[in-house]
């Protein structure tokens, strides 16, 4: 064996290879341990319910027998169908105004830091606030600001929280994910060559075209990444729904399958049909994510 | 550059498009400190008699200032107004979850990382490739299941629990660390090894030195992520009552002690629980606020 300057290394740095194989077998055995049993056996155990239901006998037992129930219940059961039906329908809402608001205008207010314009280094901070303050503190004060403030502000009860739920939960989603967004944008825009934009000024890429031609493309790793893990927020977000304490109808699939895991921590018996539900958003997410990745590759601005 | 430089320069900048997203940061901003005075002030109020009147002749005030300072008066209130918990409780186990799964998982994150990083061997090749189809393909609804095993292996209603289930190496802060560690020259690495040192004195010595701010950067993020977490806790920790649980337990009036139900579920009684939860992580980002604004990006990992 030899070191990068090509010199034979001698018999003790040799012989410490095998010390090397000891030192990473026992680094690396408790994290994998941990993977493969809050990873691998879970989503395995998952599966399993997902084909299970359960009968309880006159001696109080709980038997357990194969069934496709908890697969085939979330599309005949009328009510559960409904349920679904309304969480699929207000999570592609939820999802479709993030993505057809927030990304555009992330992309356009990161810009404005990136360009150092007026104030850029003290609206950075405040952007990044939302991120870091409790969920649960920013909804409250948010919802009581509109209940009992704007009445008395503007002599109407038209802002109130109350008025327009669903309307408010949309816009606090969009106030609290801006501010991320556009600071991960901005902080990719910072990463590019003074020379790209330098270059881009000489073939006349001012201002407008400047963004469009340059900046843009040069962030569309970033975009990219996420609008492919925002595939999966379709199926996980709660969208605040929870804290907001509304009523089911706002519902997304993220808080529908909460209140699932919810009702598992009260009886083993109710896991299967969290994990029924589960698995058909899994098989539904799955290609959708290879989808969105595939367009984007395939379509998506090059960086070169 | 002169003053005169400087105001053309201004000049230049304030185009119509700008001046419109000047107004909207501006409107953005403004809004969220009124939020949080609004909190602040309210949290300072006496519920009947202040922000409610008694006199149903004189108007509530629900945006003037106190008439008298009773914000610690309302936090005492939050130390009796819970079931099974002081507020000191609830804040040991908001630190203990918070440090403990932030720690333990950024540690977990770091070695993984660097083994995977510093020994390119097939099973490194196995656990790289694992973290980015994790990252990729997402498993939904298996929280359920999760709770499950949790419940039988006796980690659920237990803060060590939740460290354990959570120190795992899954995730884009990998990502971070491993390009981190793959892009330090190996020669600092093989003059430890000349010079004598053995593999863990490597590590400790050589390499985990110099990712120390990556390290504390993403163990402030997690911590600040633990610390807002409600959700996690209301399936996992009922026992164990976070801050962040609590706001949301007394905002539906769960688990309230009977006896002064009524004063917690008061709007000043609700902003001082947001105060007190708040103004740690305001904390946290008024000392660390490089930190935690500047390591890390999506995409592109920087270190």
């Amino acid at each position: 064996m030899t070191n990068i300057s090509g010199v034979k290394l001698n018999k003790k740095a040799q012989t410490m290879d095998k010390g090397a194989k000891i030192f990473y077998a026992i680094l690396m055995a408790l994290p994998v341990l941990q993977f493969v049993l809050f990873y691998i056996v879970v989503n395995f155990q998952s599966f399993g319910f997902a084909f299970m239901d359960t009968v309880e006998t006159t001696d109080n037992k709980i038997v357990w027998f194969f069934s496709l129930k908890n697969i085939t219940d979330w599309f005949t059961d009328p009510y559960k169908v409904k349920d679904l039906l309304n969480a699929t329908k207000m999570s592609l809402l939820y999802y479709g105004v993030t993505l057809c608001v927030s990304i555009p205008l992330g992309l356009l207010f990161a810009y404005y830091v990136f360009k150092k314009m007026p104030f850029a280094g003290m609206f950075r901070i405040f952007l990044f606030i939302p991120s870091i303050i409790p969920a649960a503190a920013f909804v409250l004060t948010f919802k009581y600001v509109l209940n009992e403030v704007t009445p008395i502000l503007f002599g109407s009860n038209a802002l109130r929280f109350d008025t327009h739920p669903l309307f408010w939960i949309i816009f606090y989603n969009l106030y609290v994910g801006f501010g991320t967004s556009v600071l991960m944008y901005a902080n990719k825009m910072f990463d590019i060559s003074p020379e790209v934009i330098e270059a881009g000024k000489l073939d006349g890429a001012i201002g407008i075209k400047e963004f469009w031609h340059i900046v843009l493309p040069l962030t569309f790793p970033t975009l990219s990444v996420f609008l492919v893990t925002g595939v999966a927020t379709i199926f996980v977000n709660q969208y605040n729904v929870l804290m907001f304490n509304v009523s089911a109808e706002f519902d997304s699939l993220g808080k529908y399958l909460y209140d699932l895991a919810f009702e598992a921590t009260k009886s083993e018996r109710n896991v299967p049909p969290a994990a029924g539900l589960g698995l058909i958003l899994t098989v539904i997410a799955i290609p959708l994510t290879f989808g969105v990745k595939y367009l984007l590759d395939k379509y998506g601005p090059s960086e070169d | 550059m002169t003053k005169n430089q400087n105001t053309v320069k201004i000049k230049n900048k304030l185009s119509p498009l700008t001046i419109t997203l000047l107004t909207v940061l501006v409107v953005y901003v403004v809004f969220m400190l009124a939020l949080f005075l609004w909190a602040l002030v309210t949290a300072s109020k006496k519920y009947s008699g202040d922000y409610s009147s008694i006199d149903p002749t004189v108007p509530n005030n629900i945006i003037g200032l106190p008439k008298e300072f009773y914000f610690f008066k309302n936090v005492s209130k939050l130390n009796q107004g819970f079931a099974d918990f002081t507020l000191i409780e609830m804040a040991i186990n908001t630190i203990l979850y918070s440090f403990g799964c932030s720690f333990l998982k950024v540690v977990v994150t770091c070695l993984v990382a660097y083994l995977c990083a510093r020994y390119e061997n097939w099973f490194s090749k196995i656990v790289y490739t694992t973290v980015i189809v994790t990252m990729i393909i997402p498993v939904v609804g298996n929280q359920a299941a999760e709770i499950q095993l949790a419940e039988t292996l006796g980690l659920r209603n237990q803060i060590w629990g939740m460290w354990i289930m959570r120190a795992n190496f899954l995730g884009m802060y990998f990502l971070v660390f491993y390009s981190v560690f793959k892009t330090m020259p190996k020669g600092y690495y093989e003059a430890a090894k000349i010079d004598g040192a053995n593999d863990m004195q490597v590590m400790i010595k050589v390499a985990l030195p110099l990712i120390k701010y990556t390290f504390l950067s993403i163990f402030l993020i997690l911590f600040i992520e633990y610390w807002n977490d409600y959700l996690i806790p209301n399936l996992y920790l009922p026992k164990y009552k976070t801050l962040s649980l609590a706001l949301y337990h007394q905002s539906t009036g769960q688990e309230l002690n009977a006896q002064f139900k009524r004063e917690m579920s008061r709007v000043p009684a609700l902003m001082a629980s947001v105060i007190v939860i708040t103004v740690p992580v305001i904390v946290l980002f008024c000392i660390f606020s490089k930190r935690l604004m500047g390591n890390l990006s999506v995409g592109d990992l920087k270190g």
